[in-house]
């Protein structure tokens, strides 16, 4: 709605079109910090970074949230989800060396949404009420943190490289988004490796929940088919979100991708971009105007 | 259940959009490709030729009780089944040109086959029979059917002579068979009537020969009473007329005994010629009679004189003539009696006979009617060997089933086949049909997911679905180019069609010298 996308009908391509003016657009909100009301930073924050404004936010494809004038169909729909996903982690028992609040958000292939997935649940869970963190561990080109125009603040790797707990509320990058929090991959550190090992991922998430409690933690993961760190964050997520492109994943790649997951025991599936609208399906129902609230208020 | 099939539906209708581009470059690739094949194929040219095959009618009827034959439909109809026999093939193919295409063993299998295959026999109507043939060469195909319906002439023609011929051979055979058994009846016949002559009937209506012996036994009886009858008659009369007559007994007339004499002589002429015994006899005696007397009664004037120089009894001639008579009568008893005797001996021996053999007759008759039996048979083969003569001349006068030929054979100017237009449109429709089977195939093979529907079947909790953010792109542009596409195909299609051979056929050329 506020995002008015062309018709080239894939995200990445949309992304990458969109790619200049956002990176402008983000240095620009990001420097002068005039931008959009700031939110009250966190109080334990000992040096407050910039809140990520929402231009940035809906340039990297934010499509939900407070900000969100009506209702769309698919703020309902990651309505949808984001609810069965709080469900399955209150569900959830208590592990040794698992953070139950860690939602592993995946997908078989590059390109399929999990981006897109992933900030939109966090937004929607946010704005839900839950403080959210969202973790980009995909650090390659294109990343949420590219993205986000947040490529050269500290994040993960910072992280990594320097294990105390207390930096981690540090590196958090609050957002416009009131209780929506971002973690970049962070800048290169020197004398750091360019590609964090998996190892090291996955303990940075455990220090990170247990840095903050009661945050659902959204990661943000790179293709499974592709790259080594789903399958080692799967034993230390509470749950994984396997995001499926319509029309376009084949069967084959999903369960291939689903077997190096299975180190987590709730494996869950999500639909993306799906264009089929049947009868039977969520949505079907048109007309889902009539539900928006009165503009006035 | 209604929604789930449309979805269903749905799903592939769109899922084999995705694929309409190479379904339809394979379509445009199997047109192109079958259109060149189609007119690059070469031309057949089709000879053929009609015969009328004439089951003459007015003959058939003319000759059907007379001469042995089979109905000429039926010799046609075999006529074509066995012309396309394998040694006829072969000379159909040692007499065209045929044999410069073989060049091993198999070449001649498949030559042969294929020529069983390809020539076509067909009856038009009842009496009209069509030979055609196809070939790429227009002057072979003319020359197959021409020897085709040389042999055709030649079977007809030698296939009757040779029935003809089979059934002379066969009557004559018969003939030859009947005369010996006929022969030998007839001697059989001929020794028995021989040995037991007499007792059979001459004839039709003729009695046995015994039944004529006893009869003229009966009639010699009845001579031997009637001669005895006679002999008692004659001997009563000589006892009663005396031996001699008195001297003075002179006849009434007073002659004298030359006159007598004289008289007699005349009686006896008149009864006997002059040869005869009795009347030298008389002569002489008149002879004496004029020596002695010299007329005596005259000279003494009456016969007193003579009888009484007679000095006795004058002899009666009565009694001499009976006495006569009577010897004459006991010598034809003595002959009746014997031929009697003889008569009765002949029956007796007949009727011994007969009494010993009393089936003669019956073995006659049975010899009798083999004979006539053989003797019908025989006759009756020698009529009908005259009536296959007859059927044999009107064969070769005129041909028992007539042969016209209503078309020769021409050399075929123009193509028959193939049907290019056919074989065009059926590539065109495999051309689609290709597209579309890819189309079909490719959907089949993909295994995406188009709703939460398909993604539950992988068997873990689908959470949710969200829908793709931007609008589906248009598709009005695609249609367009997709129905342009087709339609340029359907053009290219009409353009094979109308510009035909030269075009399409040059194809290859075009796109060598594309890629060149």
């Amino acid at each position: 709605m506020t995002h008015v996308p062309t018709p080239r009908p894939h995200l990445i391509e949309r992304a990458v079109q969109t790619l200049g003016p956002t990176l402008l657009g983000g240095r620009q909100a990001a420097v002068p910090p005039a931008g959009a009301p700031p939110p009250p930073p966190p109080p334990s924050a000992p040096l407050p970074p910039a809140p990520i404004g929402l231009e940035a936010l809906h340039a990297a494809g934010l499509a939900v949230g407070s900000s969100g004038v009506s209702r769309s169909r698919v703020g309902e729909e990651l309505g949808v989800i984001h609810q069965a996903m709080l469900r399955t982690m209150r569900g959830l028992p208590q592990e040794e060396q698992r953070a139950s609040r860690a939602v592993l958000v995946t997908s078989a292939r590059p390109g399929e949404g999990k981006s897109f997935t992933a900030l939109n649940l966090a937004a929607a869970t946010a704005a839900g009420g839950s403080p959210t963190l969202l973790v980009d561990v995909d650090g390659k080109r294109g990343s949420l943190t590219e993205l986000l125009g947040v490529a050269e603040a500290p994040g993960l790797r910072t992280l990594v490289a320097d294990p105390r707990a207390a930096a981690v509320a540090a590196l958090v990058r609050p957002t416009a988004e009131p209780r929506l929090s971002i973690l970049p991959y962070g800048a290169v550190q020197p004398g750091g490796p360019p590609v964090l090992p998996a190892q090291m991922i996955t303990e940075a998430v455990l220090r990170i929940a247990a840095a903050l409690p009661g945050h659902v933690i959204i990661l943000d993961s790179p293709p499974c088919l592709a790259t080594s760190e789903p399958s080692a964050l799967a034993a230390v997520a509470g749950q994984v979100l396997m995001v499926v492109e319509a029309e376009r994943t084949q069967r084959a790649e999903v369960e291939a991708a689903l077997d190096l997951v299975d180190a987590c025991p709730v494996l869950q599936l999500v639909l993306n971009r799906a264009r089929l609208v049947t009868g039977n399906s969520f949505g079907g129902y048109g007309g889902y105007g009539t539900y928006a609230p009165p503009s006035g208020s | 259940m209604w929604a789930q099939l449309i979805t269903e539906a749905r799903r592939y209708a769109k899922a084999a959009w995705r694929h309409r581009w190479k379904g339809l470059a394979l379509a445009w690739v199997v047109c192109l490709a079958g259109w060149v094949v189609v007119y690059k194929l070469p031309d057949r040219y089709q000879a053929s030729a009609r015969i009328y095959a004439d089951a003459d009618a007015i003959l058939g009827q003319v000759l059907r009780d007379l001469a042995l034959d089979s109905s000429p439909a039926q010799q046609v109809e075999l006529l074509q089944r066995t012309l396309l026999s394998r040694p006829n093939l072969e000379r159909v193919v040692a007499r065209t040109d045929l044999d410069l295409r073989i060049h091993d063993a198999y070449d001649r299998e498949d030559l042969l086959q294929d020529l069983a295959r390809s020539i076509r026999i067909q009856a038009q109507t009842r009496n009209l029979f069509s030979i055609s043939f196809a070939d790429h060469d227009p002057r072979l195909a003319q020359s197959v059917v021409q020897v085709v319906l040389n042999l055709f002439m030649e079977q007809a023609t030698t296939n009757d002579r040779q029935q003809m011929e089979n059934a002379r051979n066969f009557v004559n055979q018969q003939i030859a068979v009947y005369e010996r058994q006929l022969r030998e009846a007839e001697q059989r016949r001929a020794d028995f009537r021989a040995n037991y002559l007499e007792l059979l009937p001459d004839g039709p209506a003729g009695g046995t020969g015994l039944e004529a012996a006893r009869n003229r036994l009966r009639q010699l009886r009845g001579e031997l009473q009637d001669t005895q009858l006679r002999g008692e008659l004659i001997r009563r009369q000589v006892n009663m007329t005396p031996q001699s007559l008195p001297a003075d007994a002179v006849g009434p007339g007073g002659e004298t005994r030359l006159a007598e004499a004289e008289r007699t002589l005349r009686e006896l002429r008149l009864r006997f010629t002059d040869q005869h015994p009795a009347v030298i006899e008389q002569r002489s005696i008149i002879a004496d009679l004029r020596a002695s007397g010299t007329g005596g009664a005259p000279a003494r004037g009456g016969d007193g004189s003579a009888a009484s120089r007679g000095t006795g009894p004058r002899a009666n001639p009565l009694y001499e003539q009976l006495r006569l008579r009577l010897v004459d009568v006991e010598a034809t008893l003595v002959s009746l009696n014997r031929q009697i005797g003889e008569e009765a001996a002949n029956v007796e021996r007949l009727e011994a006979m007969l009494r010993s053999m009393p089936q003669v007759q019956a073995q006659f008759q049975n010899l009798d009617r083999d004979y006539n039996v053989l003797r019908r048979n025989y006759e009756e083969l020698l009529e009908r060997r005259e009536s296959v003569q007859i059927a044999g001349a009107a064969r070769t006068g005129a041909e028992r089933v007539r042969l016209d030929v209503v078309d020769p054979p021409t050399v075929p100017p123009l193509p028959s086949g193939p049907n290019r237009i056919l074989l065009a449109s059926a590539v065109l429709v495999v051309g689609l049909g290709a597209g579309g089977a890819l189309a079909v195939l490719l959907v089949l093979l993909d295994s995406s997911f188009f709703t939460a529907q398909d993604l539950r079947r992988i068997g873990l909790p689908v959470i949710g679905a969200v829908s793709a953010l931007d609008p589906a792109p248009r598709q009005g542009f695609a249609i367009v180019a997709f129905a342009g596409g087709l339609l340029l195909l359907i053009g290219a299609y009409g353009v094979a069609l109308l510009g035909g051979p030269r075009l399409v056929a040059r194809v290859p050329e075009l796109l060598a010298r594309f890629f060149a």
